[in-house]
């Protein structure tokens, strides 16, 4: 099986991102004083250079994808199931929930909790007492040292505060 | 001169500084292998402590820490895929490579010799050619430095792999997020949208972090399986003398190369294992099998960065001038004990000079002995189940982000870093460019602009002195070599490709 689609979306989305930055996001986003005495001394200079660099790149992507729409590329993607996609969304909210649960509960509990469900829900594993005694003890271990030995201030929870 | 070193020799000969330097390795290596703890931090850190010590005690704790944190660096990098310091974000290239093929021992060892060595052409260089060094570093302007950042770049050709503009498309955007923040000459907003937290820009651990770490373990939530890494042979997987013999040319070039480069202020390690990692794969026979899982690949990383450790004290001794933030720190060491350091050191304090330069030496044996005995404890960590690993990882890496700037901002900037970097991956878009290229952006831009300032937007400048002459003349060189040789490899993968067609349609 052979794909060349892929190259084609890369090719055309790295066009439409370096065209949304010359024509919107640089002139919106980079402030540039009125007096500046040479355009290249201009703190918009360096990233319109990116953003072209980047428009020459993605047309060089496609013309490279059109020369070759004729031979054949070997399919590097490997086969897998359509569920595996959804596990990517349902690990993206986990995430998500790991980092908005961190100012509530505090980042040893928040990490308790976000390993062992990692471990044991997620991954599936067969090691489930490891899972629970590593999930609890590994956070309190970094708490220890970033705390008391590197003097971070680890954001804890207003409920169960470690010393 | 035999009583100065008399004198020397009874100041490093005493119980108080040998311990301090073997506790400073220690401490160094071990912050060192903690992604989040920078070697920065941790020589701030240890900097309290010296304050009740005898001024060489002190100092050479100091220099110990900063040794082995450039060494403990490379450990997560090559066994968990996150560097642990800026420094050894070119050794992930090989390093990880190696340990999923199997290799993980030989890639520390590696590492840990090529470190050695390199620590060692470092510190000869410091005690031989300090004052040429030091005059050569005075050389270095804004546009010196411009060119020999470009040609650092041309590494990214090399390493992109078999999709060139790809490669390029990455390292385009490693250097546009490199670009957020504070402009530096007119102080404006840059892509901050309003968010405070951004005015600094992306803190680069962080954007390591997620580029590198973060990937891993969703690339392994959407395919989850306990299967181990193949390490579990301790003795059977260290480093041959033969492949340090083979890789030898490597380490002492990455040696030259971050010695020359740590003697210039401003540069740091990072540079000059890229340099020294793109000189060794332009040169080397195994040159596919870079990025692979290449010995030498991380032999020229280790070499490159570690060559810098020695050197970055060239500036501070001869001259009083910090190279990096380290050494800035170290000189604060200095001052606090009374010492001025620059020229008048050497005549006011030749035999603390002298006893320095024989703890430095030192600490490279200190260096070989504890970094072997860190390797035996941290090369267990691949024996580890992945549901197990991986999970431990995502937990360090939320503690390590978050304690780069005590941000919880940069949490969120990891995960979406993450994110990216997996998309980025999904889509054959090489990671390394991008580092490479948000590792040098900020350098390249700075020094181009401190350029254009110089010269009033004249590109004249560019072109002053022998020494940009010599970078261009390289990079003209590497680029053409590079392009042929990835023409070349196409045109023989696309012969074979359409071989092998012909005979599958033929059976």
């Amino acid at each position: 099986m052979y794909i060349i689609k892929r190259d084609w979306l890369v090719g055309f989305g790295v066009c439409l991102f370096s065209i949304s930055l010359i024509v919107y996001l640089i002139p919106q986003f980079v402030d540039s004083p009125r007096s500046v005495r040479s355009i290249v001394l201009s703190p918009v200079f360096w990233p319109s250079v990116i953003a072209w660099m980047m428009l020459l790149v993605g047309v060089g992507i496609l013309v490279s994808q059109y020369f070759e729409r004729g031979s054949a590329v070997l399919k590097s993607d490997y086969d897998e199931p359509k569920e595996s996609y959804s596990r990517v969304f349902v690990f993206a909210a986990f995430l998500a929930g790991y980092y908005l649960l961190l100012p509530v509960l505090g980042m040893i509990w928040t990490s308790s909790l976000a390993y062992i469900i990692f471990s044991i829900f997620i991954s599936g594993t067969e090691y489930r007492k490891t899972a629970v005694i590593v999930g609890v003890l590994l956070p309190m271990a970094l708490y220890v040292f970033f705390y008391h030995v590197a003097g971070v201030n680890i954001p804890q929870n207003e409920f169960v505060r470690l010393p | 001169m035999i009583d100065t070193l008399g004198d020397a020799f009874l100041l490093v000969a005493t119980w108080q500084t040998v311990l301090a330097l073997g506790l400073g390795v220690f401490i160094g290596v071990i912050c060192g292998a903690i992604p989040g703890m920078s070697v920065t931090m941790a020589v701030a850190l240890t900097l309290p402590f010296t304050f009740v010590l005898e001024p060489i005690v002190g100092i050479l704790l100091l220099l110990g820490v900063y040794k082995g944190g450039v060494f403990g660096g490379c450990i997560p990098a090559i066994l968990i895929n996150t560097p642990g310091t800026p420094a050894s974000s070119a050794t992930i290239l090989d390093g990880y490579p190696m340990v999923t093929n199997g290799q993980a021992g030989k890639a520390l060892g590696m590492a840990l010799y090529a470190s050695c060595t390199a620590d060692i052409i470092s510190n000869l260089a410091l005690i031989l050619f300090a004052g040429w060094l030091a005059s050569f570093a005075m050389e270095f302007g804004p546009p010196e430095f411009f060119t020999l950042i470009v040609f650092s770049l041309t590494i990214i050709a090399g390493i992109a792999g078999e999709k060139l503009l790809h490669g390029l498309f990455s390292a385009a955007l490693g250097l546009l997020l490199a670009t957020i923040g504070l402009d530096l000459v007119y102080g404006t907003d840059r892509f901050i949208m309003g968010n405070t937290d951004l005015m600094g820009g992306l803190n680069f651990i962080v954007v390591l972090i997620g580029l590198f770490a973060i990937p891993e373990i969703i690339a392994y939530a959407r395919r989850p399986s306990d299967e181990h890494m193949k390490v579990h042979c301790m003795g059977n997987d260290s480093v041959t003398f033969s492949e340090y013999k083979r890789c030898f040319k490597t380490i002492f070039r990455g040696g030259v190369i971050g010695a020359v480069l740590g003697s210039i202020p401003g540069i740091g390690a990072a540079p000059a294992a890229f340099l020294s990692y793109s000189e060794a794969r332009r040169t080397s026979e195994n040159k596919d099998n870079f990025g692979k899982g290449e010995i030498e690949g991380v032999a020229a990383s280790e070499s490159g960065n570690s060559g810098v450790c020695g050197s970055t004290l060239i500036p501070l001794l001869a001259l009083g001038i910090p190279g990096d933030v380290i050494t800035a720190i170290i000189i604060g060491a200095f001052m606090i004990h009374g010492i001025q350091p620059g020229p008048l050191l050497f005549e006011n304090n030749a035999d603390l000079i002298y006893a320095l330069f024989m703890g430095l030496i030192l600490s490279s044996f200190y260096l070989l002995f504890i970094g072997k005995f860190a390797i035996k404890i941290f090369k267990h960590v691949v024996d580890i189940p992945k549901s197990i690993l991986l999970p431990s990882i995502m937990v360090l890496c939320v503690f390590g982000g978050f304690a780069v700037n005590n941000s919880m901002f940069d949490v969120m900037v990891m995960f979406i870093l993450g994110g990216l970097g997996y998309a980025m991956l999904r889509c054959d878009l090489p990671a390394a460019p991008f580092l490479i290229a948000f590792v040098l952006g900020p350098l390249l831009e700075d020094n181009f602009r401190q350029s254009m300032l110089m010269s009033g937007g004249s590109l004249e400048i560019l072109f002053r002195s022998t020494i940009t002459w010599v970078f261009w003349a390289l990079t003209i060189g590497t680029t053409f070599f590079l392009i042929k040789s990835k023409i070349k490899d196409r045109k023989v993968k696309k012969d074979s490709l359409n071989l092998s067609l012909d005979i599958g349609s033929v059976k």
